[in-house]
């Protein structure tokens, strides 16, 4: 009984939010023509704002009432929302035009598919054509489910992120996400109006500083829209509307001036501005106020009439108090913190993997497999590229780790591996700055990464010592057998002692390298543990996490110092032997050379008549299949065969009739007329050969052995084969 | 191999077509060619109960094999031994 209460409370919250929306806001805003500015802060405020709540209730009253997701929390708010606000334009039917207006406007350029799915699904759950667990299970795509499409939101957002991070280190400060364009820096606008929806569209350019002669104005017909202001007398901020006409010399010259209302829409009548026809009906100017007691409008603020006039006169813009306002990064970001939120783990996820891969490439230098120091810019971006990505939720995302038009410098040698590594923490680091405790963890990662180069650096010197060692070992060794046998009996002792040595400092050397993984891997073990606990819970203070790090960094260091050096008197010993025995060697005359040249020879003569046998047996190789459809085909060209199939047909057909299966012939004759009324039928039986069959059997089988015997003895003189008797 | 005896049987419809005479058969031979055919497997069909006809069959045509191969076998050995010429 609770559960359908509860049911029917959650089909009356939907049904009440579909009525107000229909009815109120929502309505209201898709009837009115509006001319809006758009910006970073702009459209999180007003009606944005409200839609942006209305979207957010519908969106996860459907989600938690259907039961799709049991908890709004998993999924960040944007995308409840923007579930909502598809839901809703598919559930009210709205038309296509309409739905357009709606998500050009604030949604993320996306299809409508699931939404209009789900919609479906849930009409068909209220009509009883659908139970509650179908509509659970529901996937408007066969191959998807509400997960991957919220997971491919995720990475919409976060290739936006990542060209807006591209694109400020690049010099650009724009940065779109969905209808959104957010400015890093800016006084300048630009803008243009859509002539058959009358929308002014005004967007905030990077022209930091810019002068209202900007070299993009906005262009009307024959006027250029401004939206101004400035503080009057009271303290307020006055906002006004500026037409200008272009001036001949190309220079724009201020024609009127008209008051919005201000925070609504401003309407004139049409023609009331020269020439200029009725292209615009109303402009809608919100001004943001922000934390710091600083204007930051998308419109010059001056600090009274005089300045504005002094700007009009002479374009000094000095009077002006935001031009040199910014945007930064953070602010842009933070104005959608809780729906970034987290992108802010994905940010750590992908230092973490960074790290990883660092760790891995020291695992791989201690196993040997990379031996030089140029390889590792290579094997580490490739290992990057290699990673799947996770996310916070567990599911597998793939992404580009990094973008490919990161303007991140790969090194071009092991020297600038530290700066590059430092250059990829910065930027990650950048763009993740409106967390609280993510950058703290991410300076950490990158501190520690910075001393990664110094440990692969010293590991390398360490291990190239022993690679060089353990390769003039081998060398010598290979040659020993030889040695011993051509030399005399003193200089053998010497040898074999030498070649007990070597055996036991390279034994000794193999311990203290097979000691090496498990070192690493403990190393590996502890931070991963603490990874571990970051995906559980982010609330987990990271500065432990960050302190384990620190003291696996001692002990990195440790095994630099420590494991990895070779103790001297046992490098000067096995140099000694080395040189000792590469004197003896040097004296035996190598004929390697010339045993390879036979060798290649008798290949290259063995590959010959591989080839050749290969051939033969190609050609020997006889498609009957082929030839008999050639042959029909080549008699199909001579016009008297047309009909050979036909008459093939017919020599089959004549060919099954001459078998084995004989009949024996009967001698009859008609019946005389005399004969007539003493013999009824029409003939008279006078001789049936099938009372001789067996004679006749006789017969024919010892005609068919004198006709066998006679095909044998044709093989054998046609064939010349001799029959000897010995 | 199967090249050369698709060439071959090119050749042989090519020799029909362009160098032998044209040779024109009646038309009422033509029509009772089947019918002759009948006559001729009709009096088979009576000599098969004494003479061992498929037998006979089967045997020409293990000859025309033999001799088919014959002839192959002697072309091959013609081309190795032109090849060996060939090789100083």
């Amino acid at each position: 009984m609770y559960r359908l209460k509860n049911f029917f409370i959650r089909s009356l919250a939907v049904f009440l939010s579909v009525l107000v929306l229909s009815t109120s806001i929502f309505s209201s805003y898709i009837g009115a023509i509006t001319v809006y500015a758009t910006g970073a802060d702009v459209s999180l405020t007003g009606a944005f704002t409200a839609l942006y709540e209305i979207f957010l209730g519908v969106g996860s009253t459907v989600l938690l009432s259907t039961g799709v997701i049991n908890d709004v929390e998993d999924i960040t708010e944007f995308d409840v929302a923007q579930f909502g606000a598809d839901f809703m334009v598919e559930k009210m039917g709205l038309s296509a035009e309409t739905a357009d207006i709606i998500c050009d406007a604030f949604l993320p350029n996306d299809p409508h598919e699931y939404a209009q799915g789900y919609a479906d699904a849930f009409t068909a759950y209220e009509n009883g054509e659908m139970s509650l667990e179908e509509l659970k299970n529901y996937n408007p795509v066969n191959d998807s489910s509400l997960n991957v499409y919220i997971n491919g939101l995720f990475d919409d957002l976060w290739n936006g992120i990542s060209s807006f991070v591209d694109d400020v280190v690049a010099g650009s400060n724009d940065i779109a996400l969905g209808g959104y364009v957010f400015t890093a820096n800016d006084v300048g606008y630009t803008g243009y109006i859509d002539s058959s929806s009358y929308l002014m569209q005004i967007t905030l350019s990077n022209s930091k500083g810019e002068k209202l002669v900007a070299s993009s104005p906005i262009a009307c017909d024959n006027g250029i829209v401004r939206p101004y202001g400035y503080i009057n007398s009271s303290g307020a901020l006055d906002v006004y509307y500026m037409i200008y006409t272009l001036a001949s010399d190309g220079s724009y010259v201020y024609f009127n001036t008209y008051t919005p209302t201000f925070g609504g829409e401003y309407t004139y009548s049409s023609g009331s501005v020269g020439s200029w026809s009725s292209s615009i009906k109303g402009i809608y100017v919100q001004p943001y106020y922000s934390a710091g007691s600083t204007y930051i409008c998308n419109f010059p603020v001056f600090y009274n009439g005089n300045g504005f006039d002094l700007y009009k006169t002479s374009c000094d813009d000095s009077g002006c108090i935001n031009k040199e306002l910014s945007f930064e990064i953070s602010d842009v970001i933070s104005g959608l913190s809780s729906s970034f939120s987290n992108f802010a783990s994905r940010g750590a996820y992908k230092a973490i993997d960074l790290y990883n891969s660092l760790v891995d490439t020291f695992a791989s230098i201690s196993s040997g497999a990379i031996s030089d120091a140029s390889t590792y810019v290579d094997s580490v971006s490739s290992i990057v590229d290699a990673i799947p990505f996770t996310s916070v939720s567990d599911s597998e995302i793939t992404v580009d780790p990094i973008p490919t038009t990161s303007p991140i410098e790969k090194p071009a040698s092991d020297a600038d591996l530290i700066e590059w590594v430092k250059y990829i923490a910065d930027t990650l680091s950048m763009s993740w700055s409106f967390g609280s405790d993510i950058p703290d963890f991410l300076t950490g990662i990158g501190d520690y990464v910075q001393d990664i180069p110094d440990i692969l650096t010293g590991l390398n010197d360490g291990f190239s010592d022993v690679i060089e060692i353990g390769g003039n070992t081998w060398e010598v060794v290979a040659r020993i057998p030889d040695i011993i046998d051509k030399q005399g009996e003193a200089t053998q002792e010497v040898v074999s002692q030498g070649f007990t040595d070597v055996i036991d400092i390279g034994g000794s050397i193999a311990e203290k390298v097979a000691e090496m993984p498990d070192i690493i891997d403990f190393a590996k073990d502890g931070i991963l543990a603490g990874l571990i606990d970051l995906d559980n819970s982010l609330s987990i203070p990271l500065s432990g996490i960050l302190e384990g790090i620190n003291s696996h960094t001692g002990l990195l260091e440790g095994i630099k110092d420590g494991v990895l050096s070779i103790p001297d008197s046992i490098s000067s010993s096995i140099d000694k032997v080395i040189t000792d025995v590469q004197d003896i060697g040097a004296s035996i005359i190598d004929y390697t050379g010339l045993l390879q040249l036979i060798i290649e020879l008798l290949k290259s003569i063995l590959a010959a008549i591989q080839d050749i046998l290969s051939l033969l047996t190609g050609w020997f190789v006889i498609d009957f299949d082929a030839i008999k459809a050639h042959l029909l085909l080549a008699l199909a060209s001579i016009p008297a065969f047309d009909d050979f199939d036909s008459f093939l047909a017919m020599v089959t057909d004549i060919k099954g009739q001459i078998t084995d299966s004989y009949e024996y012939p009967k001698i009859t004759m008609q019946t005389p007329d005399i004969l007539k009324q003493f013999i009824k039928t029409d003939e008279i039986l006078l001789l049936d050969f099938k009372d001789y069959a067996n004679i006749f059997i006789w017969v024919r089988t010892a005609m068919a052995f004198a006709i066998l015997f006679g095909f044998f003895m044709w093989c054998v003189r046609d064939l010349k084969v001799e029959l000897t008797l010995n | 191999m199967t090249g050369l005896i698709n060439n071959f049987i090119d050749f042989v419809v090519e020799l029909v077509m362009f160098v032998w005479p044209e040779v024109s058969i009646e038309a009422d031979i033509l029509a009772n060619l089947g019918s002759y055919l009948e006559i001729g497997i009709d009096i088979l069909k009576k000599v098969n109960f004494l003479v061992p006809v498929p037998l006979i069959f089967q045997i020409v045509g293990l000859m025309i094999v033999f001799k088919s191969g014959a002839v192959v076998l002697w072309a091959i050995n013609w081309v190795i031994k032109r090849v060996f010429d060939v090789i100083p």
